[in-house]
């Protein structure tokens, strides 16, 4: 009862403080004057605050100050009565119980597995035990990994009611659910057709193993978030600001958020002519942020690398080998093939992509997808070929971790595709 | 815990929680069952280890008995030294150092 009690104040404490600064239970915002959803808003208040985190994990900063901060800031819409209980949809509360659920499975096996053992938990000890990101380069596990995961771990582990490290994990949960509620918007409990989706979605995605201490889902959802904002508005420039922090978290998330930024970022210009002011501004502020990154990691730690460390690529003279050609492309591909069959949803965008050329009903963004996963899986390609030593091992680790964290972006083109081909499920 | 990690199998979290020892040091863990390393359980960041003690938990190879209270610890075919167990329950082992 005490350990459900626990996950229930720490789900009031994520709907609390990530209530603020947009207004989650009140009307429409003043940054924002079009109808936003609960769950558009709880998404652009834990960018907003990720990003802040982010800022206050380089010094040292007690992470019980900040979560004080956090949950006094919220009170300010209570004093001055702006929240309406009436906003408050029957849908939130069937998000809040599959919250509940899903933290319960955590709680009942708390087990941390492989990276979460050997790597993750080592950098959220330095948060939790008070130091910053200048003494990661300190702890047993690779400096150059990002570290805005284990901080979030480390913050919302510092602040529970239990002194038990999985309580900072569950976070992840949140996050995860929050980004698959944002996709559809359910606005109605009897909303049958997007709850149907939204569970199967969940059923598909959900993998026990990789909330153990994993941050593939974080990169998840926040692809999610990314490319919603790019849809949503892009005319407003808060909301065109928020875009860009959930890119830039991506990178402190795992090394490959930044090429999935960049590939996004180069996305922008499919359709759209580079020289637009607006695109030269988005443009501009991408390059600060990786070069923000590149510059911090070459300060604090004296280097800078995608991979980890040991990584070593084939040298140039070697490169255009044509044993290696035949060697590695068959496995490469094989591998790739095989994460699909584990997460399904890749499985189902591509069979409905097959169905919606036959039909020639395509989708007004199925172009940027398409150019997402080409440019994906090519550098899937040109990383497990390049790799000089234990590629096979590597690939059989990660291709399909790598596949997982892009999975988010297909759930979009499913839900418009299933509506486009009109399947409706009559009750 | 104990149910995800085991008191001495697998992690063995149990068996390091038992030993209630003052971690003002990191202390040395060879765990033969799994790997990763068991020592993030009390990892104290920036804290020395511990040059006497010692932790071995489910022991197959790594500790050769010289007597009932004193063994040798071999680890990855390098000889660890002279230890005397101070406690031990089943096959996990703190230890501490007497001589190199």
């Amino acid at each position: 009862v005490i350990e459900l009690l626990n996950l229930i104040l720490q789900l009031l404490v994520f709907i609390w403080i990530f209530s603020f600064p947009l207004n989650t239970f009140g009307s429409n915002s003043f940054f924002y004057q079009k109808k936003l959803s609960i769950y558009d808003k709880y998404s652009i208040n834990i960018i907003f605050w990720i990003t802040i985190y982010l800022i206050l994990s380089f010094f040292l900063i007690s992470l019980k100050f900040v979560f004080i901060i956090n949950l006094i800031l919220p009170l300010f819409f209570v004093f001055y009565k702006k929240i309406e209980i009436k906003n408050i949809n029957n849908t939130f509360l069937v998000f809040l119980l599959i919250n509940l659920s899903l933290f319960s499975v955590i709680a009942s096996d708390i087990k941390l597995e492989w990276d979460g053992q050997a790597g993750w938990i080592y950098r959220v000890l330095n948060f939790y035990q008070g130091f910053s990101f200048e003494n990661l380069k300190n702890v047993p596990a690779d400096s150059n990994y990002p570290h805005l995961g284990s901080y979030l771990w480390a913050f919302f582990w510092k602040n529970s009611l239990f002194d038990h490290e999985y309580t900072g994990r569950l976070i992840f949960v949140f996050i995860f659910l929050l980004s698959i509620f944002s996709i559809f918007n359910p606005k109605k409990i009897t909303d049958y057709e997007s709850f149907i989706l939204i569970f199967l979605i969940i059923f598909l995605s959900y993998d026990k193993y990789l909330f153990s201490g994993y941050q593939e889902y974080l990169t998840f959802s926040f692809l999610i978030f990314f490319f919603k904002l790019f849809f949503l508005e892009r005319k407003n420039l808060f909301l065109f600001l928020i875009m860009l922090m959930a890119g830039n978290a991506l990178m402190w998330f795992k090394n490959e958020g930044l090429v999935f930024f960049c590939i996004l970022i180069l996305s922008f210009f499919i359709k759209k002519p580079f020289l637009q002011k607006k695109n030269i501004l988005l443009f501009f502020l991408a390059c600060l942020l990786i070069l923000n990154k590149v510059i911090i990691f070459n300060y604090f730690n004296d280097n800078f690398y995608l991979g980890w460390s040991g990584y070593k690529s084939v040298s140039l003279n070697n490169l255009f080998n044509f044993d290696r050609l035949f060697e590695r492309t068959l496995p490469i591909i094989i591998s790739i093939l095989v994460g699909c069959f584990k997460y399904p949803i890749i499985i189902i965008f591509l069979l409905l992509y097959f169905f919606s050329c036959i039909h020639k009903k395509r989708i007004h963004f199925d172009s940027y997808i398409i150019f997402f996963i080409l440019n994906t899986a090519l550098i899937f390609y040109i990383y497990y070929f390049t790799t000089y030593n234990n590629w096979k091992v590597f690939m059989s680790q990660a291709v399909d971790r790598l596949l997982f964290q892009t999975m988010g972006i297909y759930i979009f083109y499913i839900k418009e595709q299933l509506k486009f081909f009109r399947l409706k499920i009559k009750f | 815990m104990i149910i995800s990690y085991g008191f001495c199998e697998r992690e063995s979290y149990g068996f390091i929680n038992y030993l209630n020892l003052d971690y003002n040091f990191n202390i040395r863990i060879i765990n033969e069952a799994t790997k990763p390393s068991s020592e993030w359980f009390y990892y104290k960041i920036n804290a020395d280890y511990d040059q006497k003690r010692l932790i071995v938990l489910n022991n197959i190879n790594t500790i050769k008995f010289l007597n009932s209270d004193n063994v040798n610890v071999l680890f990855e075919n390098k000889n660890l030294g002279i230890f005397k167990v101070v406690i031990r329950v089943k096959n996990c082992f703190l230890l501490e150092k007497l001589s190199d």
